[in-house]
C-alpha cells in the first residue's frame, strides 16, 4: 500500500483545469473535500466509500469521480492507481491516498489536514 | 631422679630438642615414651607409638628376651645389643644398635643408632663413643642431656643464688655461664625481691611444684616471657628450686599474629571457609556467620554443603573458579565467585574456600544476557518480517487490484471491510485460485494492525515434522538440528496478523495448540516451558470443507467453531461471470504492457466462449489463459487459444464420475446455446439428444437455470 503527501497546487503545465476539478476546488474553499477517484470495476471502491462516509462525512464533503468517465481528471491529477483519494482544502491538494487504508488511518489523515 | 618430677615431662624436656632417637619401654615391653626423633622415624605418629608393643617393632625381640634385658640392665645400669626394626606401614628392616639405660623403676631408655650408617635419624650415635656399662656413665649422660637441653633449666637456692644453670639459660639471657655464680635471681627477674622470694618458696614447699608465666630480663635489658615449671627438690640435704623454662616470647608473638590473622579473617567482607580432609567445616569466618547465623562451634564438623548446597566435592580444586548461589535466611540469594586453596600440614590436608560476593555484577550480567536474548529475538523477528515483506513486494496483493463489477463479489468485499478493524478471527473459504490471500491481506491492511507484521504460513507446504517449530519456534537443542533458538511465526506476528493458509491441512496435534493460541493468546516454544504471550489476529483460509472434515473426525470441532466466527465465502469465477470481460481486459492490458504489445480489443466470439467456460482454476486460470493469448497474439485483436485451456483443464481436473461428467457436459452445452434447451438451436440438438430426454436428464442431475444462464 503506497500513499504520499503532495503539498501545493497540481502541476498544470499547459493543460486546462478540468471542469469537474474547478467545481471541487471552489467547494474546497468552504470545507475540506475528500475526492475518491475510481472506476466501476474497482472492487474495493464501494467499501472504501462506506469508510469515508462513516469516518469523515461530518468534517468534509465527499465526492466520487469515475476516472473512466473523466479521463481529463485522471490526466490532470496523474492518477496511476485506483482508487486514489485526495483531500482538498482552500483550493489546495493537502493529501493523496493511493489504494485503500483502514478507517483509523483515514481519520488520522483527515485530522492532519483539518 | 626426684620422684616429684613427672618422668615423661622430664624426658620431653631433656630429649625434646635432641637429635637422638630415644624410646622409653616398660617392663612388659610397652612403649611409654618416644622423643621427636623417634616419632619422626616411626611415622605412625606419637599416639600410635605410645602404648604399642616394642617387640612388634624390634623384630628380633620377644617378651622373654625383653625380660632378660630388663633384669640385666637393672643389674648393670646399661646394656647394648643389635637388632632389626620394622617401620610402620613398611616391610623394610633397619639394622640398628640399641643402648639400653636404666631410667626409672618403671622405664628403661633405649637409644637407637644405625649400624650401616643409613640416615634414618639414628646415625647421630655413630660417631659417639660407646657407652660404658656403669652407673657413672648414666649420670654423665643425664648431665649432658640437661646441659644441652633447648629449654632453660636452672636450680636456685632459697637465698636467691643459683645452684646450677644450663647452657640455654646463659645463651638466651646473654650472660657467660660462669657469671651466674655471682648473680641472684633478682638480676634476671627484678620483681623477685626478698618478700616475693619468701612467698614463692613458701608456696613451693607446700605445693612441691609451681607453674606460671614469668618475665626474665636479658643482660641487654630486653624482656623475655617464659613459661616456668618449678619443682621443689632436696639435693644433698639442701633445698633447691628446679626451674624448667620455655621461652614463650616467640610463641606469644605467634599467638598475637594468629589473633591478628583471625581478626583479619573475621572482618573480611569475603566469605572464608576452611575444610578438613574429610570436607567437614573447620572454620567459617564472621562474614558467613553473619549471613547464616549461629557460632563457629555449631558449624564446626558439619558437611560443607550445608553452606554451599550447589557445590560438589569435585569442584574443590586448586585451579577451579566456580560461581555458586548462597541461600540466606532472608530469602535473598547471594552470588559468590569461589576460589579454592589446598594446604598440606603435618600429614593432614586442609582446603580453603574464599568466596567473593558478585551478586551485583551477576545481576547486571543476567540483565545483559536477557537483553541480548531479547535483541536476538527481535533481530530474528525482524528477519522473519523482512522475509514476509519481500514476499509482499514480490506479489501483487494490493487490494486495489480486486477487479470486479459483480454485485455479489462487491458484497464479499464489503464484508471484509466490516470485519477488518475488529479483532475477530476470519475464515476465508473458497476454491483454489479465487484470491483468498488477496482477501486475507485486505483484512490485515484495513485493520488497526496494518502497521504490524502480517505473517503467512501455508500449512500444506510445510512438512508435518517442521510445522510446529515453524509456527511456535524452538529452543536451542530442542531436537536434533536445533542449533540455535528460533522465533516462531506466531511470535514474529506479535502485534500483527497471522494468515494460516490451507488451515485444513494442519496436523491434528497442532490443532489443539492453535486453539490455545486463539483462546488464551499463549503458547510455548518447542523444548521450552516458558509461556509466551502474543497479541495476534488470526486470518485462516481453506479450500476444504471443514464441516465435513469435522464430521469425519479429521478436524477438531472446537477449533472449527473458533475459526468459523466470521466466515467469508470467496466466490468462484463461474459465480461471477460478469467479471470475465473486465478481468480479461485488465489482464490483456497488463501483459500487453509487459510484452510491449498493443491490444485494442478482444475477439467477441472468444469472449463469449470464455464466459461459457467453467474455470475450475478460477481467476488464476483466466490470468494464465490471457497471458498465453497475449504471447501468441500477432494483431491488435486478442484471440484466445481456447483449446489449450480446455486441454489443460482436462489434465488438471480430478477424474470425474460418469454422472458428474454428464452433468457438467449438459451445463456446458446449455451455456453454449445461451440456455436454450429445445428447438434447432437448443442444447438437445447440439447434444444429439431428444429434447424430452435432455429435460429428464436435467431433472435427474438437478441442473438449475442459474448454473447455465450467464
Amino acid at each position: 500500500m503506497h500513499s504520499s503527501n503532495t503539498q501545493g497546487q497540481p502541476s498544470r503545465g499547459d493543460r486546462h483545469i478540468p471542469v469537474f476539478m474547478i467545481d471541487l476546488l471552489s467547494r474546497s474553499e468552504e470545507s475540506a473535500v475528500v475526492v475518491l477517484c475510481t472506476a466501476d470495476w474497482v472492487g474495493s471502491s464501494d467499501m472504501f466509500l462506506d469508510f469515508l462516509h462513516e469516518e469523515v462525512a461530518d468534517k468534509a464533503q465527499i465526492s466520487v469521480v469515475d476516472i473512466e468517465a473523466h479521463p481529463d481528471v485522471k490526466r490532470y491529477l496523474s492518477i496511476e492507481k485506483l482508487p486514489t483519494t485526495l483531500i482538498l482544502k482552500n483550493r489546495h491538494i493537502l493529501d493523496r491516498i493511493e489504494g485503500v487504508i483502514s478507517r483509523r488511518k483515514i481519520k488520522e489523515r483527515l485530522q492532519d489536514c483539518t | 631422679m626426684n620422684k616429684s618430677i613427672d618422668p615423661v615431662s622430664y624426658l620431653e624436656l631433656t630429649f625434646g630438642n635432641y637429635p637422638y632417637t630415644v624410646i622409653g619401654v616398660d617392663e612388659l615391653g610397652r612403649v611409654q615414651y618416644a622423643n621427636p626423633g623417634a616419632r619422626q622415624l616411626f611415622k605412625g605418629g606419637h599416639r600410635n607409638l605410645i602404648g604399642s608393643n616394642w617387640a612388634g617393632i624390634d623384630v628380633q625381640l620377644t617378651l622373654a628376651k625383653w625380660k632378660t634385658y630388663w633384669r640385666d640392665t637393672k643389674d648393670r645400669g646399661t646394656l647394648a645389643y643389635q637388632t632389626e626394626l620394622l617401620a610402620a606401614g613398611s616391610d623394610i628392616l633397619w639394622p640398628i644398635e640399641v643402648d639400653v639405660v636404666d631410667f626409672t623403676d618403671d622405664v628403661l631408655l633405649l637409644f637407637l643408632h644405625d649400624r650401616v650408617e643409613r640416615n634414618y635419624g639414628v646415625d647421630h650415635f655413630t660417631d659417639r663413643a660407646p657407652l660404658a656399662n656403669s652407673k657413672d656413665h648414666v649420670d654423665e649422660l643425664m648431665q649432658l642431656s640437661i646441659d644441652g637441653a633447648g629449654d632453660m633449666i636452672f636450680w636456685t637456692r632459697p637465698d636467691g643464688t643459683f645452684f646450677y644453670v644450663n647452657r640455654a639459660v646463659a645463651h638466651k639471657l646473654g650472660y657467660e655461664r660462669s657469671a651466674f655464680e655471682d648473680m641472684q635471681v633478682i638480676d634476671i627477674a627484678p620483681y623477685f625481691d626478698q618478700a616475693f622470694r619468701e612467698d614463692f618458696w613458701q608456696q613451693l614447699r607446700s605445693q612441691i611444684r609451681v607453674e606460671g608465666l614469668f618475665e626474665l630480663i636479658t643482660k641487654q635489658g630486653k624482656a623475655r616471657t617464659i613459661s616456668a615449671n618449678v619443682n621443689y627438690l632436696i639435693h644433698d640435704g639442701v633445698e633447691v628450686a628446679c626451674s624448667i623454662c620455655r621461652d614463650m616470647t616467640q610463641k606469644l608473638k605467634r599467638d598475637a599474629n594468629l589473633h591478628l590473622s583471625r581478626i583479619a579473617l573475621d572482618s573480611a567482607a569475603d566469605s572464608i571457609v576452611w575444610l578438613e580432609n574429610d570436607y567437614s567445616i573447620k572454620y567459617i569466618n564472621q562474614s558467613l556467620l553473619n549471613h547464616f547465623g549461629g557460632d563457629l562451634k555449631e558449624w564446626r564438623g558439619r558437611p560443607f554443603h550445608k553452606i554451599f548446597p550447589q557445590l560438589e566435592i569435585g569442584d574443590i580444586d586448586l585451579h577451579n573458579d566456580v560461581e555458586t548461589d548462597l541461600p540466606s535466611r532472608t530469602g535473598q540469594t547471594i552470588r559468590l565467585d569461589l576460589n579454592f586453596g589446598r594446604i598440606d600440614f603435618e600429614d593432614k590436608t586442609y582446603f580453603t574456600i574464599v568466596g567473593r560476593d558478585i551478586t551485583e555484577s551477576y545481576q547486571k550480567r543476567e540483565e545483559l544476557r536477557k537483553a541480548y536474548n531479547k535483541i536476538e529475538d527481535l533481530s530474528n523477528k525482524l528477519k522473519a518480517e523482512n522475509i514476509e515483506l519481500r514476499k509482499d513486494t514480490g506479489a501483487d496483493y494490493d487490494m486495489g487490484n480486486i477487479i470486479t463489477v459483480s454485485k455479489k463479489y462487491k458484497q464479499v468485499i464489503q464484508e471484509v471491510g466490516h470485519v477488518a478493524d475488529t479483532n475477530t478471527t476470519v475464515l476465508i473459504l473458497g476454491e483454489t485460485g479465487t484470491g483468498k490471500e488477496l482477501l486475507a491481506r485486505a483484512v490485515h491492511v484495513l485493520s488497526s494492525r496494518a502497521d504490524g507484521p502480517l505473517i503467512k504460513v501455508n500449512c500444506a507446504t510445510l512438512p508435518a515434522s517442521l510445522i510446529e517449530s515453524e509456527l511456535f519456534g524452538h529452543e536451542k537443542g530442542a531436537f536434533t538440528g536445533a542449533i540455535q533458538r528460533k522465533i516462531g511465526r506466531f511470535e514474529a506476528a506479535d502485534g500483527g496478523s497471522v494468515f494460516l493458509d490451507e488451515v485444513g491441512e494442519l496436523p491434528q496435534d497442532l490443532q489443539a495448540k492453535l486453539l490455545r493460541v486463539l483462546q488464551e493468546g499463549e503458547f510455548e516454544r518447542v523444548g521450552s516451558t516458558e509461556t509466551i504471550k502474543v497479541d495476534i489476529r488470526l486470518i485462516a483460509a481453506t479450500n476444504r470443507d471443514l464441516e465435513k472434515m469435522v464430521e469425519a473426525g479429521q478436524f477438531r470441532s472446537d477449533l472449527y467453531y473458533r475459526l468459523h466466527v466470521f466466515p467469508i465465502y470467496n466466490l468462484p469465477l463461474r459465480d461471477r461471470p460478469e467479471d470475465i470481460p473486465v478481468l480479461v481486459k485488465h489482464f490483456a492490458g497488463k501483459f500487453a504492457k509487459k510484452q510491449g504489445k498493443k491490444i485494442e480489443e478482444i475477439s467477441a466470439p472468444d469472449m463469449k466462449k470464455l464466459k461459457a467456460y467453467s474455470f475450475p482454476g478460477n481467476v488464476r486460470e483466466l490470468e494464465n489463459i490471457v497471458e498465453r493469448a497475449v504471447v501468441l497474439c500477432r494483431s491488435k485483436v486478442l484471440t484466445i487459444p481456447f483449446e489449450n485451456a480446455q486441454k489443460e483443464r482436462r489434465n488438471t481436473k480430478a477424474f470425474q464420475t460418469f454422472d458428474e461428467m454428464q452433468r457438467s457436459y449438459l451445463i456446458e452445452a446449455l451455456k453454449k446455446t445461451g440456455g436454450r434447451i429445445t428447438g434447432p438451436e437448443g442444447a438437445g440438438r447440439l447434444l444429439g439428444l431428444n429434447d424430452r430426454t435432455l429435460m429428464s436428464k436435467m431433472r435427474k442431475f438437478h441442473i438449475q437455470k442459474k448454473e447455465y444462464l450467464i
